[in-house]
């Protein structure tokens, strides 16, 4: 398992510095305008941006045959997929983290600007849909056609995201109740999407 | 420890359009089994379902003396598995994948895979991507020389390779069976490889086999008798086992070429290769 998250971290940061330049670019304008739109959406991009690029790797392990080899190494279906789950949630921090910084910087720096905390949590929130929705598909149709099922699952992913806080806006109204509510309902979805996924890759045929 | 590396019984596997027909084999140990066959004959899907990539509708198959049943997946450090083209990750390199195979195989022999990639001439932090056909192949026979493997499984490892690279592979096969404890099943269809390294092959065509037999008796008992229409019809139809019509000329394989010579003393009869016995068994007539 420690072998098979070592390489997805090296097939990961082979597409970091296209990832890395996009992010510090949007994050230089935020620094310098400390505009709270800008702010806004580099919190959502950088998170969404960084788990991204652990399931772009999944593509690339198709294409090089390595998806095949794994199967073959002494390690169980199980740890396959378990390793990638763990490598999104592993990225996910890495682009919170980021996110957290450049933030909390650009406060003391403009004062301060958005809820933070409305801000990370649908950050977080879009970029766990994003993943819950990626590996099931993927290996349901096949991680050679990893790239449609990424675009079909951001889009799907934003508008549940958008749409589920919208649905507890309507009916919770202390905020604290509402984000937990929300944070609990997307870690369900993700660990839910993780016992479908097992499944379906217990009798995947490569 | 039993006799044989890999016993193969039944094996059945179901597809649209493909079906893979109770095939049944066994690897020696010691031994080198060449599975031949043209393309799209069951060569893969027979090793796929081995490997467990696929799932067999039915068959038994035991691996170093383990039923499936008693298999957990600490047999495959004792498995070499190098399938045709690339097999790792591209955006690694080999110091690298050392450290994901350090990681992953208990029986994993660090000093054995530089030893390895220095003979080789393989660089160590070369990404995978910039490696020719050729590199790729050689380091995915390292890796799987590198972890104490006891049972190598190669699907069309030496395909598409000059005779350079395939010649320092095969005797990497060669090498490796000199411990009476390791085997080798590889399947090619370059059948000349073969011929040169397996102790048996196995001949599948149609998603059956079509015969499993020594590599020497082939090479040596097997003959082509060439004939014409006159004598082609003369001859005792329980000594032809296929037998093919070419512009003016018959080819009949026989079993025993120097009994059939003694039987048939004005026929003309030639060694086989392995490809031309191939050639026959497809084109051919029974």
């Amino acid at each position: 398992m420690k072998g098979l998250l070592i390489n997805n971290f090296y097939s990961s940061i082979g597409n970091i510095k296209l990832f890395l330049t996009i992010v510090l670019a949007v994050a230089a304008i935020v620094l310098v305008t400390g505009n709270p739109t800008a702010q806004e959406l580099f919190v959502y991009i950088t998170i969404t941006a960084l788990s991204i690029n652990a399931v772009v790797s999944s593509r690339k392990d198709a294409i090089s045959n390595w998806n095949k080899f794994e199967i073959t190494m002494p390690v169980r279906r199980t740890d396959i997929i378990k390793s990638k789950y763990l490598s999104y949630i592993f990225w996910l921090g890495v682009g919170t983290g980021l996110a957290l910084a450049v933030t909390m910087v650009t406060m003391l720096v403009h004062g301060i600007g958005n809820d933070i905390y409305s801000m990370f949590a649908l950050g977080i929130g879009i970029s766990l849909f994003v993943g819950a929705l990626f590996f099931p598909i993927a290996y349901l149709v096949g991680t050679d056609k990893s790239e449609t099922v990424l675009i079909i699952s951001v889009l799907v992913a934003i508008t549940l995201a958008v749409l589920i806080l919208n649905v507890l806006n309507q009916f919770i109204s202390y905020f604290i109740v509402r984000m937990a509510a929300f944070i609990t309902i997307y870690i369900l979805f993700f660990a839910f999407s993780y016992v479908i996924t097992l499944r379906i890759y217990a009798k995947k045929e490569l | 420890m039993g006799k044989y590396a890999l016993e193969v019984e039944g094996l059945t596997k179901k597809y649209k359009d493909f079906v893979l027909k109770e095939i049944s084999f066994r690897v020696p140990r010691g031994s080198i089994v060449g599975l031949i066959g043209e393309n799209g004959a069951g060569k893969s899907t027979a090793i796929n379902a081995i490997l467990g990539i696929i799932q067999k509708d039915a068959g038994e198959i035991s691996i170093l003396g383990k039923q499936e049943q008693e298999m957990d997946c600490s047999i495959r450090n004792e498995i070499g598995v190098v399938f045709d083209g690339n097999n790792f990750s591209d955006a690694l390199s080999p110091e690298k994948l050392n450290h994901v195979f350090k990681n992953t195989y208990t029986t994993w022999d660090e000093s054995r895979y530089f030893d390895l990639l220095k003979q080789l001439s393989l660089p160590r932090n070369k990404k995978i991507k910039d490696f020719s056909k050729g590199m790729r192949m050689k380091l995915s026979v390292i890796v799987a020389l590198s972890h104490n493997s006891k049972l190598l499984i190669l699907d069309e490892a030496t395909s598409g390779l000059d005779p350079i690279v395939r010649d320092d592979i095969l005797d990497m096969f060669l090498d490796f069976v000199q411990d009476e404890n390791n085997s080798i099943l590889v399947s090619s269809h370059i059948t000349s490889d073969l011929e040169k390294v397996a102790d048996y092959i196995v001949f599948i065509h149609n998603g059956k086999v079509v015969f499993n037999k020594s590599k020497d008796d082939l090479k040596y008992k097997y003959g082509i008798m060439r004939c014409g229409a006159a004598q082609f019809d003369s001859l005792d139809k329980k000594d032809m086992i296929v037998y093919r019509k070419r512009d003016y000329e018959w080819d009949v394989l026989v079993a025993d070429k120097s009994s059939a010579q003694k039987k048939y003393p004005k026929a003309m009869i030639d060694a086989a290769t392995i490809d031309e016995i191939m050639l026959l068994y497809i084109k051919g007539e029974k």
